[in-house]
């Protein structure tokens, strides 16, 4: 047991059953997820059943049951938090047989069942990279296993070298490119601010030493802590010489993409982050106006209005909301929904689950009501 | 694309690739961005950094258990082709346009479906509510009174009536009466036989507030008339899946819509989830289900423990309970994510639950049964709810009352009913009635002559013995065969028999006594005082469900008093302790009683020893004198302490799932429920508490459940009849009655000892005078 286990441990002894999951781990690899009785085994299993395959593919059926670098990713993490060796093997081995075919060490961005080319291209996708990153990290260090962190700094390193870059607006900040290929628009660079997983990009940085990953993760924060002065934190935003701008061929929207900003904030603990502050009010907002129900959960705003633009009735969009709503306020309890799988799609099932994971690592008062 | 694609890869590759290094010398950010420290992060040894063209992970050792397959592509990587590529993006939206599209904003945002609007369901209220909340009309003709109740100003979408019918009702000549808030609707022809179906009705037929909703049925058997017939016709209403369809999100968070949110979430399911952030805290729901039983008019509430964290299975859910853990304690309702009420209730930093008096409607005690005051003449107006009248050809109309517990006539006194009554001219021979007392017939009128004759009031005297202290039925039935019985029935336009309920009964007085039993007991019973049989040991699941159920289903009863010191202790055949001594019973006695019939048949083959065959009679003489000396003897007790036998021998020829004990009749207000292994926690509950208020329910020291539903009670007659008045002139005769009938030969025995007592005093008197007047 390390230090931060066995301190976790005392702290939850020293308050007794009374707050089973408040004295949780706050960063780092969490024991309680991994352990049998976690409360989210039932969700794991139910997500696993939905949308992981035997051999270890995640299946997006919404993109014409494709599997991406993201999923894996997100996979990869999701086994490893909850200890599942099994679907880790599974997953890791898969993708570095099927995605892990560029010329460094990262990993291409999707793979199509259909077809004859699984892989039309070897174009990246850098947040798929981190979280499969961070899943390698997360067991290596819990097994100790050398070659999983090895292969993590190996991704780390690259996408450093391929998807790190200086801010030309003179900030000094470095930027998180969304792949190593095809953000660069004139002398604008092209990001997706829900690429940017704080806690990940750290905790990657500290196991393989890739320095400028936790440097591109704080300062990440303090770009979007700028975003959200004028508003919500846009999906795709430009960032050249003048300042920022919505790139080219994209709308000024806080939609599916930037839906995962506030909760990667909160789950890396910025939970008095401005973005969340701003998320939190458009939903309330929304909510309130009558746009949000139990059954049409936002999914896209427009950036400058917070009018609703889209809803769904997938539950996963409303727990996010329902967590980042409750972490930013005063009251315990929060609007979570019930864990579910059917009628919903692998992406908002996906952001369910880590909806709640957020809630217990780093929002313990918002229990779901 | 391919173009742009090549254009993109040139740039990166001429530009972006010395970036890092630039990254590094200007990454000192400017004084009005917050500054994260780094510090604890990067202050941790960095491990060289790998070889830029082995990037990819070695073979693992073979102590990691994670298999690290060769990563095919990798060192032989081909180029990538520039032309192409592709950019990560994804289509999200529920209309999903396939991966690779055009990226978003090229064409017209993606319009999500239309989410189906969540419908909840006021349920139906019963005038009679059941347990089950079926409401049977049998018979001809019958009708039911319902009600719903709705949010000031709401509106319902529709008003749903769901029932079915018997296979033998003829659908064309019969038919559905709905009356709604006093506006009667279009005749409905029945035709649900398969199961309930809905009859859906607008919404606008209702109003906010209560609303009426009256049902009348008319049943044509399809073959048949007669008392037979009467029974293979009915209509069942379903209260639970009828009422008012509203729109879910329509109820507001507060206390009136809260009551309503729960009532129609235990309708739904039967039961109500509550999650708990601490599952240690279900002990403080321990009393919820009594302090929730006003919700459900007698039916079970059961609280059904889930997990804060679980998997949604079912469908959404109404209303629900939530304990979180907090300093501060705090009750309030607010609105879940699936858009349930939730009663949200936090503990305070003592771990008690807050104060949520006001949230819940306080539970209201059960009607009881009409008290007839003995001595007196009562008219059965003051007795009934309802019109004693039947349309039916075989109808039971009960006059259901209550003698203070402390009446008691086992001799000979009379009671009088003085019975006005009129039925239907031309019924056909073999019609009448018959006046049953407790299920005992004492008069049988004709209903085929006279119809309209003018009858004065009919006297019918009965022993008054026939009832007891507690409740009573006085039951009118009528039997009308068929005319002819083999076709269906005529139309029934006006009532074929009522009973004029300015009729009276007098019941005749008695001194102050009663004999040991545990009805008063049951019925003054609350909730409070139903406890296992031990906090301690282990016990079967069906102890804690019964003891859950029963705190609903046992409601008090209106104008009882609480009798503090009552208990009703729960017990499984396993439990320690439970007192049978006083019985005269054994444990094995109450195994075999209370096992499902094989196991039980089992157990009394290994219980029973060999028979010894010289015991067998008949088979030899000493046998069969032993017999008889054994009947002549059994004749004696009977005639010493008529009533039931012992109550093993009683018990022998029974079987049953559950059991009422009065162990002792010295502290006649401990009893004991025990519960056969096969026992159903809400039917046992149920039963339980609809017997207090029937005539035929559990009295005397013993009162076994039986599979059918009733419950068979046994009396001590060991118990002599307890006088809580002086003995004087005026009662003297009521009590010398009393004490003859519970035993005639002890009685006889006593008047005899005194007759000789005074023989004897009256020889010495004279032997003792004789002398001195000859002197």
């Amino acid at each position: 047991m390390n230090r931060r286990t066995a301190l976790s441990r005392l702290g939850a002894a020293a308050l007794g059953a009374a707050l089973p999951f408040a004295a949780l781990a706050r960063d780092g690899f969490n024991p309680f997820l991994a352990e049998e009785d976690n409360p989210l085994a039932a969700p794991w299993a139910a997500w696993k059943a939905a949308y992981l395959t035997d051999d270890g593919r995640v299946v997006d059926s919404l993109q014409k049951g494709a599997s991406h670098s993201e999923s894996q990713g997100y996979g990869l993490l999701l086994a490893a938090l909850f200890g599942d060796d099994a679907a880790f093997d599974s997953i890791f081995a898969w993708t570095e047989a099927n995605l892990a075919i560029r010329g460094d060490a990262l990993l291409a961005w999707r793979w199509l069942p259909q077809g004859s080319q699984a892989v039309p291209d070897r174009n990246n996708a850098s947040d798929g990279d981190l979280f499969y990153a961070w899943g390698l990290v997360l067991r290596g260090t819990r097994d100790g296993a050398p070659a999983l962190i090895d292969r993590a700094g190996a991704i780390a390193r690259d996408l450093v070298a391929t998807c790190v870059r200086p801010a030309p607006d003179g900030s000094g900040r470095l930027l998180f490119l969304p792949a190593a290929q095809g953000f660069v628009q004139g002398d604008s660079l092209v990001i997706n601010p829900s690429y940017y997983m704080p806690r990940a990009m750290r905790e990657v940085a500290r196991a393989t030493g890739t320095r400028d990953l936790a440097v591109c993760a704080a300062d990440g924060e303090t770009l979007m802590a700028d975003l959200a002065r004028d508003g919500l934190i846009p999906d795709w935003i430009a960032i050249g010489p003048s300042g920022t701008a919505i790139p080219e061929g994209r709308e000024d929207r806080n939609g599916y993409e930037a839906i995962r900003v506030p909760l990667f904030l909160l789950w890396s603990g910025n939970t008095a982050h401005p973005a969340l502050m701003r998320q939190a009010q458009a939903y309330r907002r929304a909510e309130n106006s009558g746009q949000a129900s139990a059954g049409n959960h936002v999914t896209v705003f427009a950036r400058a209005s917070g009018d609703v633009i889209e809803t769904s009735r997938h539950v996963g969009y409303g727990a996010v909301a329902g967590v980042v709503d409750c972490a930013v306020g005063d009251r315990r309890g929060s609007a979570i929904a019930r864990y579910r799988t059917q009628d919903q799609a692998y992406y908002p099932a996906t952001l369910h689950l880590m909806a709640l994971i957020a809630q217990i690592t780093a929002a313990p008062e918002c229990v779901p009501l | 694309m391919p173009r742009f694609a090549f254009a993109l890869l040139a740039l990166m590759l001429g530009a972006g690739l010395a970036l890092p290094g630039q990254a590094q010398q200007g990454q000192t950010p400017p004084e009005d961005v917050p500054v994260i420290d780094l510090g604890p992060i990067l202050d941790e040894p960095i491990p060289a950094p790998a070889a830029p063209e082995a990037p990819v992970p070695e073979a693992p050792a073979p102590d990691i258990p994670v298999a690290l397959p060769e990563t095919p592509g990798v060192t032989g990587a081909e180029p990538v082709p520039e032309d192409e590529l592709t950019l990560p993006q994804y289509d999200r939206g529920a209309t999903g346009s396939p991966a690779g599209a055009p990226a978003p904003g090229a064409g017209a945002p993606p319009v999500a479906p239309p989410a189906p609007v969540a419908t909840l369901l006021l349920p139906l209220r019963a005038d009679r509510p059941t347990m089950d909340g079926i409401t049977r009309l049998s018979g001809e003709v019958q009708e039911a009174g319902f009600f719903v109740d709705l949010p000031e100003g709401s509106i319902a979408r529709d008003l749903v009536i769901s029932y079915r019918i018997a296979i033998n009702v003829l659908p064309e000549q019969s038919e559905l009466r709905i009356t709604v808030n006093g506006i009667p609707l279009d005749p409905v022809r029945p035709t649900a036989f398969e199961g309930f179906e809905p009859i859906t009705l607008p919404g606008t037929l209702l109003q906010g507030g209560r609303n009426r909703i009256e049902i009348a049925v008319r049943h044509a058997h399809r073959i048949f008339c007669g008392p037979d017939a009467t029974f293979a016709v009915w209509t069942e209403i379903d209260t639970n899946t009828s009422g008012a369809a509203m729109t879910a999100g329509d109820l507001a968070t507060d206390p009136v819509d809260l009551a309503l949110a729960l009532r129609a979430q235990l309708a739904m399911e039967g039961s109500l989830p509550v999650r708990l952030e601490n599952p240690a805290d279900a002990e403080l729901l321990n009393g919820f289900p009594a302090r929730l039983a006003a919700l459900r008019d007698g039916a079970p509430v059961i609280l059904r423990p889930e997990p804060v964290y679980g998997v949604q299975e079912a469908g959404p859910q109404h209303a629900r309970i939530t304990v979180l853990r907090s300093g501060a304690p705090l009750a309030e309702v607010r609105r879940g994510a699936d858009g349930a009420l939730v009663l949200v209730l936090s503990t305070g930093a003592d771990g008690q639950l807050p104060d949520f008096t006001g949230l819940l409607p306080l539970p209201t005690p059960v009607r009881g049964n009409a008290l007839l005051t003995p001595g007196t003449t009562t008219p059965l107006a003051g007795l009934i709810q309802d019109e004693l009248l039947t349309f039916n050809r075989y109808a039971e109309l009960p006059v259901e009352f209550r003698l203070p517990d402390d009446w008691l006539v086992l001799a000979s006194q009379k009671a009088l009913l003085r019975l006005a009554y009129d039925f239907a001219d031309g019924l056909p021979e073999g019609a009448l009635m018959l006046v049953k007392v407790n299920d005992t017939t004492v008069r049988l009128l004709p209903l085929d002559r006279g119809a309209n004759e003018a009858r004065p009031l009919l006297d019918v005297g009965f022993p008054a013995r026939l009832l007891h202290p507690g409740v009573n039925a006085l039951t009118f039935v009528a039997i009308v065969p068929g005319d002819p019985p083999d076709l269906p029935c005529p139309p029934i336009v006006a009532p074929l028999l009522r009973i004029d309920s300015a009729s009276t009964l007098e019941v005749a007085p008695s001194p102050r006594m009663a004999v040991p039993g545990m009805a008063a007991v049951l019925r003054a019973l609350r909730p409070d005082q139903i406890v296992p049989a031990s906090f301690e040991a282990p016990t079967a699941p069906i102890v804690p469900d019964t003891l859950a159920v029963l705190g609903s289903t046992l409601r008090p009863i209106a104008e009882t008093t609480r009798l503090e010191g009552a208990s009703l202790t729960v017990a499984d055949l396993s439990a320690p302790g439970i007192p049978l001594g006083g019985l005269g019973i054994s444990r094995r006695d109450l195994d075999r009683v209370l096992s499902p019939p094989a196991e039980a048949e089992t157990g009394a083959d290994t219980a029973t020893p060999p028979a010894a065959d010289a015991d067998t009679p008949g088979e030899d003489a000493p046998g069969a004198l032993l017999g008889l000396l054994e009947d002549v003897a059994d004749r004696l007790r009977q005639l010493a302490l008529p009533g039931d036998p012992p109550l093993a021998d009683w018990l022998a020829a029974r079987r049953g799932e559950a059991v009422v004990l009065l162990p002792d009749a010295e502290a006649a207000q401990d009893l004991w429920l025990v519960l056969g292994a096969g026992a159903d926690p809400q039917r046992t509950s149920i039963l339980l508490a609809q017997a207090r208020l029937s005539a035929h329910g559990p009295v005397g020291r013993v009162a076994l459940l039986t599979s059918e539903g009733t419950w068979e009670s046994w009396h001590d007659r060991n118990d002599p009849p307890r006088l809580f008045e002086g003995l004087t002139l005026a009662n003297f005769r009521d009590v010398a009655g009393n004490y003859a009938s519970w035993s005639p030969l002890y009685f006889g025995l006593a008047l005899f000892g005194l007759t000789l007592l005074s023989v004897a005093l009256a020889l010495i008197f004279v032997v003792t005078t004789r002398g001195r007047r000859k002197r």
